[in-house]
C-alpha cells in the first residue's frame, strides 16, 4: 500500500516565528522523498502537520487526494519514527510493537503472528522481551521502524532518525532504510539537515530554508542545476565557490576545478596553497586567489604539492545568479567577461569573495 | 568532643603514604593506624550523637516506659508492670476504635492525595498559558496555611447556627434545621477527613504536576499515532511513567495520614464525640499528655511503630516491584 501526500498552501506560525510561508508539495507515491534543510527551517514542523501532531493555521493536507487535515492521527493512515524513536520505555520491544495494534483491537493470535513477522523482518526477534534501555541505539532505532512497518502504512515519516546513531552506524542503517524502502515500496518522507543522507537515500529531495522551499527535484538535478544560491551552498562537500560580482554571482563546485603547474585550460587562476585536507583518497586544497578563498577537490592523496598553481576549470561546470541570488541561463558571454576581469586583474577591484562557508 | 585530633590526623596519613624511609615505632604506628581508622567515623559522629540524642534514646525509653507505671509527677519514679499496660489497651474499647478510625483516615485520606490530585495534575498539565500556573497556585493555597488556621476556619463555616454552610443547605433546602459537624456521630470524622483531605489535594497535585512536567512529551505523540486516546493514554503511558512519585505518595499518605489528621481532631472535636472521631495517634497524646499515662501512652506508642514499620516495609518492596524509571 503506498499513497501519494499532497501540501497545499499550508501556513504555520509559533507565535511571532512564522515557520511554514505558503508551502504546497507534491509527495509522488511510492517515492523516498527527503525533506533537507538547516535548523530551523520549518521541515520537522512540515512533518508534523502531515502526521497530525500539528495543526496548520492555513492550507491542507491530502492523502490519495483526501483532505485529512482534520483527521486525528491514527485516521491517516501514516506511520512516523521519531528522531528520539519515542519508544514506551515501560514495555517490551514485542508490546512496543503491539501497542497500536491492540488500540485497534486485533486478536491477540494474528497480532502476536503480525509483530513476530515485522520483528524477524528488522532482525530483532531475539530481542523481542528486552525494554528500550536494555538494547543498543541501532536496535531501537529498528523496534521503531518495525512500530512503523506493523501497521503498514500509506506513508513512512521520519523525522532524523540516524542523527542519534554514531558515524558508522548510520552509515549501515542508511543502507538498511533504503533497502527497508524497497522492500516495503511504500512513500517514505525523511526529514534531515544530513545532505549526504539526502543525496544517497533519496529520490526526490526538497530543500527548505526559512519557511519556504527553495528546490525539489531529483539528487541530480539539485546537485548538477541549483536553483539559487542558497542550493548550490547547501549541496556538495565542500559546497560551491561562490563569486560575487558587480551583477551578481557565479559558482563552481570544489570538484569542477583541477590545480595544474601551468596556465592551461579553458580559464584558469593564479592561486596560492592556504592549506590542504588530505582525506585518504581525496584533497580538499584550499587555495588564495586574485578573487579571494577558493576550495578545490581533487582525487588522490599525500602528491607532491606545487604550492602555487593553477585552478583550472570549463565555463560548462559554472553556475551563474544574479544579485537576489537566483539562479540565471548560462550566459558564456557574461561568464566570459566576468571571469576574464578576475584573471586580467584590471576590474579585480570590483570583485569581492564569498566564502561558500 | 575531641576535635583537635583532627590535624594531627591529617597530618600523620602523608608520612605513610610518601612511603618515608624511617620505620615507625609501635606506638606511632598504632595511632597512625589508629587515627586512620577513625577518621570516617569521627565524621560521623556529630550527625549520630544527634541521632541518638533526638531519636534512639527516647525510642528505647519509649520501648522501657510500656512495661512501667508511671504519670511524670515531680517525685514519681516508673515502677514495673510487665505487660500490664497492653494488655489493657487491647482490653480498651477506645482503642478499638481509635484502631478502626486510623484504618478509616488511611484509606479515604488516599482519594485527596493521590486519585483527586492525579487527575486535577493531569489536567492542568496539558493546559497552555499562564492559567497553569494560576491554577497550581490556588491548588497549593491549602498547603501553606497553618492547620490551626485551616481548622478555625472550618470551625466557622461548619458552625450549627451561623456557619455559611448550614446557612446554605438551608436557604437550598437540602436540609431542615442544622448540623453541627464535629459533635455528631455520624459527621465528625467525615468533616475531619474532608478538611484533612482538602489541605492534602494542593501537595500532591504540585508533586504530581512535577513528575509529568518531566515526562517526555513524544510518548504521547507516539501514541497518538498508535490510535491511544486521552483515558487511555492517562492509564497506559502517564500512571507507568510517574509511578514512583504516584507510589512515593501513597506511602507518604498511608504512614502520615494520622499525623495530618491530628491536628483537626484535636482542637475541633478532641476525638469525640464518644472517641468516634479519635485516632491512634490521638489516642496516645492522650494518654500521655491528658491522662498522664506514660505506660499506656508509650505501649501505644510501640504498637504503632510496629504496625506502621511492616506497612513501611511492605510498601517499599511493592513499589520497588511497580515503580518504573525512565531514565
Amino acid at each position: 500500500m503506498s499513497g501519494n501526500i499532497g501540501v497545499h498552501n499550508v501556513v504555520k506560525d509559533f507565535g511571532a516565528a512564522k515557520v511554514l510561508k505558503d508551502i504546497s508539495l507534491d509527495i509522488e507515491e511510492g517515492s523516498f522523498t527527503i525533506l533537507l534543510g538547516p535548523s530551523g527551517c520549518g521541515k520537522s514542523t512540515l512533518l508534523r502537520i502531515i502526521a497530525g501532531l500539528e495543526t496548520p493555521d492555513a492550507g491542507f493536507v491530502t492523502v490519495d487526494g483526501e483532505d485529512i487535515t482534520d483527521y486525528e492521527p491514527k485516521d491517516r493512515h501514516i506511520a512516523m519514527v521519531f528522531q528520539n524513536y519515542a519508544l514506551y520505555p515501560h514495555m517490551t520491544a514485542f508490546r512496543n510493537v503491539e501497542y497500536g495494534l491492540k488500540i485497534r483491537k486485533i486478536e491477540k493470535s494474528e497480532r502476536r503472528r503480525m509483530v513476530n513477522e515485522v520483528l524477524e523482518q528488522v532482525e530483532l526477534a531475539d530481542q523481542a522481551h528486552k525494554l528500550p534501555a536494555q538494547m543498543s541505539g541501532g536496535q531501537r532505532q529498528r523496534v521503531a521502524l518495525a512500530r512503523a512497518i506493523v501497521k503498514r502504512p500509506k506513508a513512512f515519516l521520519m523525522d532524523e532518525p540516524l542523527s542519534n546513531l554514531d558515524a558508522k552506524l548510520r552509515t549501515q542503517m542508511r543502507f538498511e532504510l533504503i533497502d527497508m524502502y524497497k522492500k516495503l515500496n511504500t512513500t517514505f518522507l525523511y526529514v534531515t539537515h544530513d545532505q549526504v543522507e539526502a543525496m544517497s537515500m533519496g529520490t526526490y529531495i526538497v530543500i527548505m530554508n526559512q519557511g519556504v522551499i527553495m528546490q525539489q527535484g531529483t539528487p541530480r538535478e539539485i546537485y548538477e542545476d541549483p536553483r539559487n544560491l542558497f542550493v548550490a551552498q547547501f549541496i556538495g562537500s565542500p559546497p560551491a565557490n561562490i563569486i560575487e560580482h558587480e551583477n551578481g554571482y557565479i559558482g563552481i563546485r570544489p570538484e569542477n576545478i583541477t590545480l595544474s603547474d601551468t596556465p592551461d585550460g579553458e580559464f584558469c587562476l593564479p592561486a596560492r596553497v592556504h592549506s590542504a585536507e588530505q582525506l585518504g583518497g581525496e584533497t580538499i586544497y584550499h587555495l588564495n586567489t586574485s578573487a579571494g578563498k577558493i576550495n578545490v577537490k581533487i582525487s588522490g592523496c599525500w602528491e607532491q604539492e606545487n604550492s602555487e598553481p593553477y585552478a583550472v576549470f570549463n565555463l560548462d561546470k559554472t553556475f551563474l545568479f544574479d544579485s537576489k541570488g537566483n539562479r540565471i541561463p548560462d550566459n558564456d558571454r557574461v561568464l566570459r567577461a566576468v571571469l576574464r576581469g578576475l584573471d586580467g586583474g584590471e576590474r579585480l577591484a570590483a570583485f569581492s569573495f564569498q566564502s561558500a562557508g | 568532643m575531641d576535635y583537635s585530633a583532627a590535624p594531627g590526623l591529617t597530618g600523620a596519613i602523608p608520612a605513610v603514604k610518601t612511603g618515608v624511609k624511617r620505620k615507625l615505632n609501635v606506638t606511632e604506628l598504632f595511632t597512625v593506624k589508629s587515627l586512620r581508622v577513625l577518621k570516617p567515623y569521627m565524621f560521623l559522629l556529630p550527625a549520630l550523637l544527634i541521632l541518638g540524642f533526638w531519636l534512639y534514646k527516647p525510642l528505647i525509653n519509649t520501648f522501657y516506659y510500656s512495661f512501667t507505671k508511671w504519670t511524670m509527677l515531680p517525685g514519681t519514679k516508673p515502677e514495673p508492670v510487665g505487660f500490664a499496660n497492653y494488655l489493657k489497651l487491647f482490653g480498651s474499647k477506645d482503642f478499638g476504635t481509635a484502631v478502626k478510625n486510623t484504618g478509616f483516615y488511611i484509606v479515604m485520606l488516599l482519594p485527596f492525595s493521590v486519585v483527586i490530585p492525579l487527575i486535577l495534575a493531569n489536567v492542568t498539565n496539558s493546559m497552555k498559558g499562564r492559567m497553569k500556573n494560576v491554577y497550581r497556585a490556588l491548588f497549593f493555597f491549602p498547603m501553606i496555611m497553618a492547620g490551626v488556621s485551616t481548622a478555625t476556619i472550618f470551625r466557622w463555616l461548619l458552625n450549627p447556627g451561623t456557619g455559611l454552610v448550614n446557612i446554605l443547605l438551608n436557604k437550598t433546602g437540602i436540609i431542615d434545621g442544622s448540623i453541627s459537624f464535629f459533635t455528631q456521630e455520624e459527621t465528625a470524622k467525615w468533616a475531619i477527613l474532608l478538611i484533612t483531605g482538602w489541605k492534602m489535594i494542593g501537595f500532591s497535585t504540585v508533586i504530581f504536576s512535577a513528575a509529568l512536567t518531566g515526562t517526555d512529551k513524544s510518548y504521547y505523540e507516539a501514541a497518538s499515532l498508535d490510535g491511544s486516546r486521552k483515558v487511555r493514554k492517562f492509564f497506559d503511558f502517564t500512571v507507568p511513567l510517574i509511578s514512583p512519585t504516584i507510589l512515593f505518595m501513597v506511602m507518604m499518605s498511608i504512614l502520615f495520614a494520622s499525623q495530618w489528621t491530628f491536628a483537626y481532631i484535636d482542637i475541633l472535636t478532641n476525638g469525640g464525640p464518644y472517641g468516634t472521631s479519635t485516632n491512634i495517634y490521638y489516642e496516645m497524646y492522650k494518654y500521655g499528655f491528658s491522662s498522664m499515662n506514660v505506660g499506656m501512652s508509650s505501649a501505644a506508642a510501640n504498637l504503632f511503630l510496629a504496625v506502621f514499620g511492616v506497612i513501611a516495609a511492605v510498601l517499599t518492596t511493592v513499589s520497588k516491584k511497580l515503580a518504573f524509571y525512565d531514565n
